[in-house]
């Protein structure tokens, strides 16, 4: 499957954003993604695909910050009503998930800093809450990736620091 | 001794106070590597969190960062930021050795960049805590390896928990006879910006 082809519009999500489209060329990426998790989604007959790039597990804890795209328990529903909305259907859409990397392994960040663990997790418990599951992971581990999804194909390609570059 | 030419957008007393921690972490910085380190620029302001990675070039940039979280009175994030290839020439410093020596951060390598961590990251906040009369410690240090963006993934995601927008004290600085360049980051969370700015109205 080829991922690049020069008529695509990249659309960057930066931190706390989501993104969902029907238009068949555009390149969903999230950048350097550490700790957080790029979440993916593609229905393969509405061809709608989306991303998110959520940063922190839990939308019910300390102050409540002005959008709540950015948390994986209140980001997924939120994905999901705009995936639909473009006639996108639950149960056939395609969903993966990469990052999610425990980045700071020195001694003392161990308890404080698994916030990537905890963002898995949360989606993992959010997917099963909607009665839903994740076709693919690639999660964890101590290094950074950059995630693309091809919006037309559904194509997911995972790049890491050294040149590997895989499809997910 | 450091010589320090600095600007920033914010002011105030607090502001003076980020800037005054930043010149003794430089002075401290200096003294440890035995070379006169000029600060370049300082830039002290407010920006978007999710904007934090353009700061160094973008969340792709492969960079070293030495990491420092800030607990006790208040929390907060320290980081040291450096193009991998000047990580190494900082190394060569730091140990002594002829420029071009390391050409990878293995163990030692890294042990040697931690220690810059702690010198920096102790020297300001002990200007923080001596005149604010708080106590900040500093965590032992991380050295990581990676996209720019997954560096500041954990700084993110602790700011992002209570804010959109964070002060972000951003220090360049060169070594004077190597071509090597690095940068600073002090990111105050709100329970420290809290702090600060109690003390300054106290003042």
């Amino acid at each position: 499957m080829t991922l690049m082809a020069s008529r695509e519009q990249s659309v960057v999500i930066s931190l706390g954003e989501l993104h969902v489209t029907n238009d068949p060329d555009t390149l969903l990426v999230c950048y350097g993604i550490g700790s957080c998790v790029a979440f993916a989604a593609f229905d393969p007959v509405a061809k709608v695909a989306g991303m998110a790039h959520f940063v922190l597990p839990d939308s019910t804890s300390g102050n409540r910050p002005k959008t709540l795209e950015r948390f994986v328990d209140a980001g997924i529903p939120i994905m999901l009503t705009r995936l639909q909305t473009l006639g996108a259907t639950p149960a056939r859409t395609v969903f993966r998930m990469a990052g999610g990397a425990h980045m700071a392994v020195a001694k003392g960040f161990e308890a404080r800093l698994n916030i990537g663990e905890r963002n898995v997790e949360a989606a993992r418990a959010t997917m099963k809450a909607l009665g839903l599951r994740l076709r693919g992971e690639d999660v964890g581990g101590t290094h950074g990736r950059t995630v693309r999804l091809l919006s037309g194909s559904g194509a997911l390609t995972i790049s890491t620091v050294g040149g590997s570059s895989y499809e997910l | 001794m450091t010589e320090v030419q600095m600007s920033g957008g914010a002011s105030g007393l607090w502001a003076d106070l980020i800037k005054k921690g930043t010149i003794k972490s430089m002075d401290n910085l200096s003294q440890m590597v035995g070379q006169t380190i000029t600060t370049k620029t300082f830039n002290l302001r407010e920006i978007p969190i999710a904007q934090i990675s353009q700061l160094v070039g973008g969340p792709e940039v492969m960079s070293v960062g030495i990491y420092l979280t800030v607990s006790g009175s208040a929390d907060g994030h320290l980081m040291l930021i450096y193009d991998p290839g000047i990580a190494c020439a900082f190394v060569d410093l730091l140990m002594m050795q002829p420029e071009g020596t390391t050409t990878a951060l293995g163990e030692m390598e890294q042990s040697a960049l931690g220690e810059m961590g702690n010198i920096v990251g102790a020297s300001f906040l002990n200007v923080l805590a001596d005149d604010v009369g708080m106590d900040l410690r500093p965590s032992p240090p991380a050295v990581m390896l990676d996209m720019a963006g997954a560096l500041l993934d954990l700084v993110a995601a602790d700011l992002l928990m209570t804010q959109d927008d964070a002060f972000v004290a951003e220090t360049t600085f060169e070594v004077a006879d190597r071509k090597i360049t690095g940068m600073f980051f002090v990111m105050p969370s709100a329970s420290l910006m809290e702090k600060l700015l109690e003390w300054e109205r106290a003042a």
